[in-house]
């Protein structure tokens, strides 16, 4: 518990400024591109993982500014009691951390297992079959090689990237069934982009760092902002590629109808395809009739630095005050 | 939350004659509109569509300043009225009582008919969205 008590301050209150700095920069500048954006949102979900191997690996001096400042009139009681509460508060919790990494951790180890198990159960499709053409064609467009497509019927009515080192796409059947050969292009364009940026992993990664933060109250907030900047980007890509924004449009409402019917295998595989709500699918598709933007993977250069300003921020007040 | 609003709820009437009388709605949107009227402004605003006698007129304005929706202030010789509440704070008091009478009472079978009603609303949209979509592309977008 000794080692795991500092992670619990570091966790809540470096969650907390994080996501504070996040929502404010994303609410005073709009009109950043979604990567910008993405990256500030990856920061407040990750920067309490990295601030605590920095601690450890660097031994920062924690709480120095409180300590500089202890016995100094009314602000050195201050520290000292902020200080006290936020020891006590970190013994605490660390018992219920310990359990949430746990969880957190076997979920995502389960999640790629399952995954492993979900590929081989279905075999991938012939060269020659309507998907893996598609693929064929899509994947040199976007500068890759065609990943390998599988065809499943769960979880209903969903499309995504598995696996880690050699991406694979699954599609639901039952979705394939449904959409027309210009929706199927788009869903695949839609994929294809996710795996051309390296998501099917940070995703899965994202989806361990909010399980385990879980209790610090934010991190399904955050995560929420982080995948729909990540879906708005491969959203764009996708119809920068096909040219086609009202065919994405209607494969999403039909993914999300068929996606109610059932929920077994998408809690299984919710660290590769973390379940998309309604508010989620009205929002992409009210995007793509408005006209989705340019693509943009990198921005206006000064918005670059954005996320690794807010990073900064953070963890300055991180090292003040932990 | 603000003094309490005595009102009438009547479900199927449609707009503010849910709460409020047929003359008593429509003098309040004259008073909204123009943010501060006399009775003779009002009267003579609403009888360039129907005939009404100023004392009706008089006598609904003085029941809506009882009733705490409008707020009357002396100006020489006549009184000068005002909304006491915005059109949104005024719908937003009216949600709350009905809410806080129905939940008081029925508790359950409210709350889940509000989910069920969120949940038609939300299909509805979607299928409003899926029409456009399809009303597009049947016009050749894609």
């Amino acid at each position: 518990m000794t080692y795991l008590h500092p992670f619990v301050i570091y966790a809540s209150f470096g969650t907390l400024v994080g996501t504070l700095l996040a929502a404010a920069v994303v609410k005073c500048l709009p009109k950043l591109p979604p990567a910008i954006k993405r990256g500030i949102w990856w920061v407040s979900l990750a920067l309490p993982f990295a601030g605590y191997v920095l601690s450890w690996t660097w031994r920062w001096q924690t709480g120095c500014w409180g300590w500089m400042l202890s016995g100094q009139g009314y602000a050195g009681a201050f520290f000292t009691w902020l200080c006290r509460v936020g020891t006590a508060l970190g013994y605490a919790l660390a018992p219920f951390f310990a359990v949430a990494l746990v969880a957190g951790v076997t979920k995502a180890v389960a999640a790629a297992g399952l995954a492993r198990r979900f590929t081989r159960r279905f075999p991938p499709e012939r060269a020659d079959s309507r998907v893996a053409r598609q693929v064929q064609e899509l994947a040199p467009r976007m500068g890759l090689a065609p990943p390998a497509v599988i065809l499943a019927p769960h979880p209903p009515g969903q499309a995504f990237a598995i696996g880690f080192r050699r991406p694979i796409l699954v599609l639901s059947r039952q979705l394939v069934r449904e959409l027309d050969d210009s929706e199927l292009t788009a869903v695949l364009a839609h994929e294809l982009s996710h795996v051309e940026v390296g998501d099917h992993w940070k995703k899965w990664l994202g989806v361990m760092f909010r399980d385990i933060l879980f209790f610090t109250g934010l991190s399904f907030l955050v995560f929420r902002n982080l995948q729909a900047e990540t879906e708005a980007m491969a959203d764009a890509r996708a119809v920068q590629v096909t040219g086609t924004p009202l065919a994405l449009a209607a494969a999403l409402i039909k993914g999300w109808r068929l996606g109610r019917l059932g929920t077994r295998w998408q809690m299984a595989l919710d660290n590769f395809a973390p379940l998309v709500g309604l508010g989620e699918v009205q929002y992409r598709v009210q995007r793509l009739l408005e006209g989705v933007p340019a693509v943009s993977h990198t921005g206006m250069v000064w918005g670059r630095w954005l996320p690794a300003a807010v990073a900064a921020v953070t963890a300055v007040v991180l090292f003040l005050f932990s | 939350m603000g003094t309490e609003i005595p009102f009438e709820f009547r479900p199927h009437g449609t707009g503010l004659a849910k709460v409020l009388g047929e003359l008593e709605t429509e003098v309040m949107e004259v008073v909204w509109q123009l943010g501060g009227a006399t009775v003779r402004d009002v009267h003579r605003y609403l009888n360039q569509k129907r005939p009404l006698a100023y004392t009706t007129v008089m006598t609904t304005m003085t029941r809506l300043a009882q009733k705490g929706l409008l707020e009357r202030e002396q100006e020489s010789n006549y009184y000068v009225y005002r909304p006491a509440l915005t059109r949104e704070e005024f719908a937003d008091r009216v949600a709350r009582t009905v809410l806080d009478g129905l939940l008081d009472e029925f508790a359950r079978p409210v709350l889940s008919h509000l989910v069920e009603r969120i949940g038609a609303e939300d299909e509805a949209r979607l299928r409003e969205l899926e029409e456009l979509i399809r009303r597009r592309r049947a016009g050749g977008q894609k």
